[in-house]
């Protein structure tokens, strides 16, 4: 049953809710409840008047209004204090009805009109009178209500299988009643709207069967059965119109629409109600309108978003190793002239003094200068640190820790590391070369050369500040090789010359459909003609420019062997690209060229019809040749005749096809003849 | 047609390769690189043609494994299309921290999850992606209908995690790419798809966070239905030659990833392209023949119309229609070249296994359309005749021992098996084992279901009644199909699909498939359309076979949704079997169970050893 399915419960539903939010407050706590508006059976309500902050007046004004309104639901409700008054209130009603209904059966109550059966008065009053909400009518259509749900059955047995009893079951009796009565005032029209499952699927719209003089015909466009028994005479529950068995045998599940509309809508919830349609609303439903629906989600806004914040983060980044870096040349090619000045004295002393500065790579005895450009706090501990911090290989006697002197982490330098050597010492002279625009000082400018020339300039770098510094330099500086660029000179120049073709295919492909514009289309061809000549053409010069030709194989030139997969797929772009256009345009040309000379045969033959007439002479001999080739006919027939009686078939066919030849002549004779024949 | 994997495939064509108009991906360079990983070449490979990439400006194709030696083509735009493995991912990081080419559309063949997508994001320090997608593509387009599952790592035996987690993202991607969010009923006696299918569920579930699954069946009244089923409970199909086109193909030389080889050339089976094979694919043989005649007789006549000698009396104008018709006629000629080739290799085959007679005879046998005591003299004369081949006569003997249950004819079939004078190379000790075992692995499965449905032929004729009943709309064909003595066996799947596609229909008596399905809801499922969903009707089922698929299920299926349009099915498997194949599969359970019993001896032994030696 619909009721126990629907678990799951929209607070803010509406009116329709109060069914469902007071079966949830008998099982869970009185709290959650809303607090008002709602009104309980006797056991419950007194524990909530208690409680509820509201006053209890309004509480009784609200429980007739939700008595009146659950006259409507009375089915789903089962037996609480204030149902029972209402359903005996709803039998009493009904009796009533059951009353009146025996006194006036057959004929319309409003118009009058006399009806065969009750169920046509049913569908009757549904289609004629639908909108009245005339209280009178009310109640004439509340008595044929039994009968209508018999109807249903009868229709689930049509053909139907056993599992459209859902229909039935899930939109039980009662329902006419509530129906009906929601005609009666605006506000319970609304509430029939929001009670989306329960409303009942309309039947206004249903088309009438004919009477019984004149029947109607099954409405699928190819069908065109009378309706009657036999066939099945079945209304679709969308469209209304009515079908025969084979075309009505679907299943699609209906709601009506939330927004008060009064066609049944397709439902895709569990909501709806199964119902019966024809072919063409089944295969309207949007998802087999829709077809296979292969699905990609796009998903490069969110990386892109993704992306902005770690490029933000790695330009920051970018920004201090620059500037660690601008520190570094200058400390460096200082302290290095320094030393260089000193060495003449005591550079031996003074490199057993420092015991391998930075430019021998040391492993200890590291400058505090040089620790402090990559800040004392970024520069790691020896003493923590087991793995090294990029490819996280642990460091061993072999495996030596180093410092990376623009981001003070401990890294390897191990040549099979993750990413190949973590760290390595540059020249100095290297880096400088890419980045001369920075902001040195004035010491390093001034001295440019001598420290771009020093190859005792060196420090020890890791990979990510390697990157990190030639960042811009990358960006800006693209290894371009000469042949590549010409290839791909005259690729781009071929893919224009293709665009173009395909353009003009298009719009030539179109003239030639539309067959209106005959110059245009003229020179279009023409222009066509030579766009393809071109393409041929420098195809050719392409093949001849990278090819070799041996033994009539095509082979890449050994100079060009490095990029040998890469013309051998663009020639064969080409050459496939050209073939196909050029069969695209004969075809088209063949279609043009013929309805010219359809053209010129019309004026040939508007030439020819002008016939000279016939002399006499020819009159007579073209009479004589017609007689015998009439009497030849004739001979033949009655041979046909005479085989099929003794059965030789074989021959037969023969004879049949020598009839035909003889029949084709004797009619250009005629023509010829024209109003000299017989 | 809401289930159509050629649509899939094309959709995804455009995608991946046709520049969308207006853009500025589309304004710059239009040539570009596909980069490619393991998995996404063979889906690449079986969807499309080069021709087709070459079309559309693809000019180069390469490996995401080696961008090491990529050549710097900043000229190029490059389209990545990776399944979001680690390794693979892994190689495109590498790729963006050097790019060699001038910008990056980034597709994935299955969902990526965040982690993913933050590394990529942080590698991208160039900024040269312009597009990240998501096509859900983790699986082989066979035909329009059939699809498997693209796993490298094979798992014949048991349980093996990753494998099912694989299986499942497999699964995942192809809900994903039809856009279902399904209802699951499996088998419940199979551990293996008790997994698979909470794994599934997991998966939809908690997808469902990410929005993935939501709204999926929006615009459809009823949910989709993925069936999952294991092989096991059908040992049989597999074991039944089979008599259609692609069927014989695999059975007698063997496809893979819809390639055959004949005589040492690649010859490709693919329907979109090969229009004489989507319409042969599913014939009998007769009717194959008949077809494959008339299709030269067409081309003789097309050749003949045009040939160079009529050319000499007709005019300049008609040698021109000719020479542009020339390309077509190439194609026509070395197509039907091709179906020659292969339909004489079947033919060949098919003499040279004594075919006619052992495929009827295994028809006979399993639909037992003899009396047994017959039935077992013809099936001695094959056993004692020496040109038979051993598996052939293997294959007999089992379906023999699985209809009757005669302990004594099955030991005189072995002896025979056994006799080097009737059996050139005589039943090897696994063989041997298969045939006294196979009804005991098998057998809670199968007595319940081929018995109890096909005790006497009566129960064959109710049940083909139900077959033509059900699918009323035109019935010509299935009955033209049943006098056919070598294709009397219907596969077990077809009782199921009855079963499920109308469920009322059975429930009191003879209940034709035997099983029982459980049946899991997704809570978006459950949400949209109640919980007891799963007792309406149905409309879009999905397939799956554990253990592998047949052409010829394949084929049922192809032909159960031309008689009912109502119901759109497609159908898959982690492999495609013939008997040949399914045979190794079984050797090997054979193998393994009884392994497995001696196994616990020598282990204790080892131990006790050393123990010893300490």
């Amino acid at each position: 049953m619909a009721y126990g399915a629907s678990t799951t419960i929209d607070q803010s539903g509406g009116s329709n809710s109060k069914q469902k939010l007071k079966s949830k407050r008998v099982l869970g706590s009185p709290f959650k409840s809303p607090g008002i508006k709602l009104t309980e059976s006797s056991t419950v309500t007194k524990d909530d008047t208690l409680k509820s902050p509201t006053p209890p007046t309004r509480t009784n004004t609200n429980t007739t209004d939700s008595e009146t309104s659950s006259i409507h639901d009375a089915r789903a409700v089962p037996n609480s204090v204030p149902m029972e008054t209402s359903s005996s209130l709803n039998q009493t009603q009904s009796s009533n009805h059951a009353s009146s209904n025996q006194k006036q059966i057959i004929t319309c109550p409003i118009c009058n009109e006399e009806m065969v059966s009750l169920y046509q008065l049913n569908q009757h009053i549904d289609d004629t009178h639908s909108s009245d909400s005339n209280t009178s009518a009310e109640i004439k259509r509340i008595s044929p209500k039994k009968k209508s749900i018999k109807m249903d059955l009868f229709d689930n047995n049509k053909g139907f299988s056993l599992s459209d009893v859902s229909e039935s079951s899930v939109t039980p009796p009662p329902q006419t009643i509530s129906r009906n009565g929601n005609n009666n005032s605006p506000a319970h029209h609304i509430q029939h709207h929001h009670s989306g499952p329960k409303s009942r699927i309309t039947r206004s719209h249903w088309k009438q069967q004919s009477t019984l003089t004149t029947s109607s015909i099954c409405s699928f466009p190819t069908c065109n059965k009378t309706l009657n028994i036999k066939n099945g005479i079945t209304n679709c529950r969308k469209c209304g119109l009515l079908f025969c068995n084979e075309h009505s045998a679907y299943k699609i599940k209906l709601i009506m629409p939330l927004d008060g509309g009064n066609l049944p809508i397709y439902d895709s919830t569990g909501e709806g109600t199964w119902c019966k349609s024809c072919q063409t609303c089944y295969y309207d439903k949007p998802d087999l309108k829709q077809g296979t629906a292969a699905w990609s989600r796009d998903l490069t806004s969110q990386f892109k978003q993704k992306r902005q914040e770690s490029s933000d983060e790695s330009s920051l980044n970018r920004n201090k190793i620059q500037k660690r870096f601008i520190k570094l040349t200058n400390y460096l090619a200082e302290s290095n002239t320094k030393k260089s000045t000193q060495s003449f004295v005591s550079a031996a002393v003074a490199d057993w003094w420092k015991n391998g500065t930075s430019n021998r790579g040391g492993v200890s005895n590291i400058d505090e200068a040089e620790k402090e450009i990559s800040g004392l706090d970024n520069w790691q501990d020896d003493t923590g640190i087991s793995n090294c911090s990029i490819c996280f290989v642990k460091f061993s006697l072999l495996l030596r820790k180093h410092h990376c002197r623009l981001c003070g982490k401990i890294v390897c330098d191990d040549p099979y590391g993750y990413r190949k050597s973590c760290s390595i010492v540059v020249p100095l002279s290297n880096l400088l070369q890419r980045l001369s625009n920075l902001n040195y000082s004035k010491y390093v400018k001034s001295n440019w050369e001598t420290t771009l020339n020093d190859e005792n300039l060196k420090f020890r770098c890791c990979v990510d500040c390697k990157n990190a510094l030639l960042y811009d330099w990358k960006l800006n500086h693209v290894s371009t090789n000469s042949d590549e660029e010409l290839i791909f000179n005259t690729y781009e120049l071929k893919l224009i010359q293709k665009h173009q073709i395909e353009i003009l295919l298009q719009k030539y492909e179109q003239l030639v459909r539309a067959n209106n514009n005959v110059e245009e289309e003229i020179k279009v061809g023409n222009k066509l003609v030579i766009q393809l000549k071109e393409f041929e053409q420098s195809t050719i010069q392409f093949r001849d420019k990278y090819f070799n030709v041996e033994d009539g194989k095509l082979n890449v030139k050994i100079v060009y062997e490095t990029y040998k997969r890469l013309i051998m797929n663009i020639h064969q772009t080409f050459v496939i690209f050209l073939q196909d256009s050029i069969i695209q345009y004969k075809q088209l040309n063949d279609i043009h060229r013929d309805r010219e000379e359809a053209k010129l045969k019309e004026v040939e033959q508007k030439k020819q019809e002008q016939v000279p007439s016939l002399s006499k002479k020819q009159i007579r001999e073209l009479r004589e040749q017609l007689m015998v080739m009439n009497e030849q006919k004739f001979m033949v027939e009655s041979l046909i005749q005479e085989y099929t009686k003794a059965r030789r078939f074989d021959e037969l066919q023969a004879l049949i096809e020598n009839k035909k030849e003889l029949a084709e002549v004797i009619d250009k004779l005629e023509l010829q003849l024209g109003e000299f024949g017989f | 047609m809401t289930l159509n994997l050629s649509k899939v495939s094309e959709t995804y064509f455009q995608k991946l390769f046709v520049p969308k108009r207006g853009t500025d991906i589309s304004a710059e360079a239009k040539s570009s690189v596909l980069v490619l990983d393991q998995f996404t070449t063979s889906i690449i490979s079986m969807c499309y043609t080069q021709t087709q990439l070459l079309q559309n400006n693809i000019i180069l194709i390469e490996l995401i494994d080696n961008t090491r030696s990529f050549n710097n083509m900043k000229h190029l735009n490059c389209v990545v299309y990776i399944k979001p493995t680690k390794e693979s991912i892994q190689s495109l990081v590498n790729e963006l921290s050097n790019p060699h080419f001038k910008s990056y559309q980034l597709f994935f063949n299955n969902t990526i999850n965040k982690s993913q997508l933050e590394r990529i994001a942080e590698a991208d320090e160039f900024e040269v992606i312009n597009q990240v997608v998501e096509l859900f593509q983790d699986y082989l387009i066979i035909n329009k209908n059939l699809f498997t599952t693209n796993n490298t790592i094979n798992t014949t035996n048991n349980i093996n995690n990753n494998a099912i987690i694989e299986e499942s993202n497999s699964l995942i991607s192809l809900l994903l790419s039809l856009k279902k969010c399904p209802i699951i009923k499996y088998e419940p006696n199979s551990i293996e798809l008790k997994r698979l299918s909470s794994e599934i569920l997991y998966n939809i579930n908690s997808n469902s966070n990410n929005n993935l699954f939501d709204d999926l069946n929006k615009g459809s009244d009823r949910p989709p239905v993925l069936l999952l089923l294991d092989r096991k409970s059908d040992p049989i199909t597999p074991l039944i030659s089979p008599w259609t086109y692609q069927s014989m193909i695999h059975e007698y030389i063997g496809i893979k990833k819809n390639i055959t080889e004949v005589s040492s050339e690649q010859l490709i089976l693919d329907e979109i392209q090969d229009k004489f094979f989507l319409e042969s694919m599913y014939l009998n043989y007769g009717d194959l023949t008949d077809k494959f005649q008339r299709y030269v007789e067409h081309y003789k006549k097309e050749t003949k119309q045009t040939s160079i000698e009529n050319l000499q009396t007709q005019n300049l104008n008609d040698l021109k229609k000719m020479l542009t018709k020339f390309p077509e006629f190439k194609k026509l000629s070395s197509n039907i070249l091709k179906h020659l080739n292969i339909i004489t290799e079947i033919d060949k085959e098919i003499t040279n296994q004594n075919m006619w007679d052992i495929g009827e005879l295994q028809q006979t046998i399993i639909c037992e359309l003899d009396n047994q005591q017959t039935i077992k003299t013809r099936l001695i004369d094959l056993l004692d005749n020496l040109k038979v081949s051993t598996i052939n006569k293997v294959k007999l003997v089992l379906l023999y021992s699985v209809r009757f249950h005669n302990t004594n004819d099955i030991s005189l079939f072995t002896a025979k098996l056994n006799d080097p004078s009737k059996t050139s190379p005589i039943i090897t000790v696994t063989q041997n084992s298969l045939i006294k075992k196979f009804n005991a692995l098998f057998n809670s499965k199968i007595t319940t279901s081929q018995i109890s449905g096909d005790n006497n032929n009566l129960g064959i004729f109710n049940k083909k009644i139900n077959f033509t009943s059900l699918f009323n709309n035109n019935n010509n064909n299935n009955n033209q199909r049943n006098d056919n003595v070598y294709l009397q066996y219907v596969p077990k799947l077809n009782d199921i699909l009855i079963d499920l596609i109308n469920p009322n229909q059975d429930n009191n008596h003879n209940n034709g498939a035997g099983i029982t399905l459980s049946t899991l809801v997704p809570d978006i499922v459950a949400n949209q359309y109640g919980r007891n969903v799963q007792h309406e009707p149905v409309q879009d089922i999905i397939i799956y076979i554990k253990g592998g698929v047949t052409y010829e299920e394949a084929r049922l299926i192809h032909e159960l949704s031309i008689s009912n349009k109502k119901i759109n099915l497609i159908i898959g498997g982690d492999s495609i079997l013939n008997s040949s194949s399914w045979l190794n599969n079984l050797y090997d359970l054979v193998n393994d169970s009884s392994t497995s019993d001696i196994t616990s001896d020598p282990a204790e032994e080892r131990r006790k050893q050393l123990r010893d030696l300490l």
